[in-house]
């Protein structure tokens, strides 16, 4: 990012989940994140898990080799940071993992529900205080955003006994609970709006609406009435 | 309990499973591959979700001619139904490694057969993982949990969910409107 003019003050963190920046390089998207990081002041975080699902190992397969490529050169430019793991951030993630581990049980047993490389984005979240976290899947936004609709959720799916461990969760929501959340979605909504597509893709709302679905298509959890209505607001 | 089998439970559809393969009953094993999901999901049972991968890819190759009315079909049916017996016989004394090893041959031969005869560069049984951690994200668990109960490929479940109205189900309470706002704020715009 040499010569290149960024706003005054500390960049904003942003800690990315791996199907975030899946979905945004799968649709070749990625150096919108690159203006985007000049222009808003941002920069982007994953962790070291993260960049091994989407880097060292896709790039030793031929379907998955390109993406792993763009989202390697996006490291090697700068515009993405890998965070190494630290003692710290993994004393923190075991606290983490034991306390998502018994958030709820389903017939006495424990029902876990996320997966360590999505534990360890939110440890890192909150080991170096970044402001908003990246993520496209719909059950750990949930857990953070509305637990008590996941666990309705949950109820209303399966035939059985399924509790909610009330002192796990206030933990959970304590240390986790007020993270900012945005998606794959918002990002390339922003980018269009700060006109960061560049020399990416046309800047209209076709462009826009088109990248949008796209980002849903490739698996963000967003819904069409969601880009629909956000559609409609845009002149 | 990851790893650990649900005991009865698993015998119950393995068993279930062995039956509807020999009668080749195709919609009973899409059945007990959806019953055996929801239930790994709710137990964090990975063997219990192989059996549900295996339930569902034989579901599939019985709905396919040219599968079973290849010249091969007679043999590798009998290795589907001699490792399942294995299965079978390993969790009636309750050897887990070799039950999972007998279940692993299960889907070699799946494996093998498609590799042979089908058309597709992405095989039955990989489609069969995605499928059914489809099924699990969609019950409930995180898109790398789902992938990892099952052995799917993250980023090919990722683009199948969002081929799927599973998203559209389920909106968030916040949408892209809402988010943009809180973000613009957070960016002093």
């Amino acid at each position: 990012m040499n010569g290149d003019k960024m706003p005054a003050g500390a960049p904003k963190k942003f800690v990315l989940d791996s199907s975030t920046i899946i979905t945004i390089s799968d649709n070749c998207l990625i150096r919108v994140m690159k203006n985007l990081a000049q222009k808003e002041n941002i920069s982007f975080i994953i962790p070291q898990s993260v960049y091994t699902e989407s880097v060292e190992t896709p790039i030793r397969i031929r379907k998955y080799e390109l993406n792993a490529i763009r989202i390697r050169d996006a490291v090697d430019e700068g515009y993405i940071r890998v965070q190494k793991s630290t003692p710290q951030l993994r004393a923190r993630l075991e606290r983490l993992q034991s306390l998502a581990d018994n958030l709820c049980t389903f017939n006495g047993e424990r029902m876990r529900l996320l997966q360590l490389g999505e534990m360890e984005t939110l440890a890192l979240m909150r080991e170096i205080n970044a402001d908003a976290l990246g993520i496209d899947e719909r059950t750990t936004r949930m857990l953070i955003e509305e637990p008590r609709n996941l666990l309705g959720f949950l109820r209303k799916r399966h035939e059985g006994k399924i509790l909610l461990n009330d002192s796990a969760l206030s933990e959970f929501a304590r240390e986790y609970g007020n993270i900012k959340i945005v998606r794959s979605a918002e990002l390339i909504a922003l980018a269009y709006e700060d006109g960061s597509f560049g020399q990416e893709l046309h800047t209209s709302k076709q462009a826009l609406e088109a990248a949008l679905f796209a980002a849903k298509y490739g698996g963000c959890a967003v819904s069409a009435d969601e880009i629909k209505s956000y559609m409609g607001q845009i002149r | 309990m990851d790893g650990k089998p649900a005991g009865g439970n698993l015998m119950k559809r393995l068993e279930a499973l062995m039956a509807a393969f020999r009668a080749g009953k195709a919609q009973d094993l899409k059945r007990l591959g959806n019953i055996s999901i929801e239930r790994a999901v709710e137990g964090g049972d990975t063997n219990l979700a192989q059996l549900s991968v295996i339930s569902y890819a034989l579901y599939k190759i019985l709905s396919k001619d040219h599968f079973v009315k290849s010249k091969k079909w007679e043999a590798i049916a009998r290795s589907i139904n001699s490792s399942l017996a294995k299965a079978q016989g390993a969790l009636q004394k309750d050897k887990i490694p070799e039950f999972s090893q007998s279940i692993e041959n299960t889907a070699k031969s799946i494996r093998e057969i498609d590799d042979e005869l089908s058309n597709y560069a992405q095989g039955i049984y990989s489609k069969a993982r995605i499928k059914q951690a489809s099924t699990a994200y969609a019950s409930g668990l995180s898109l790398n949990r789902a992938a990892e109960l099952t052995g799917a490929d993250s980023r090919e479940l990722q683009r199948y969910i969002g081929f799927t109205r599973i998203h559209d189900e389920l909106p968030p309470s916040v949408g892209i409107s809402g988010r943009m706002k809180m973000l613009k704020g957070m960016l002093g715009k």
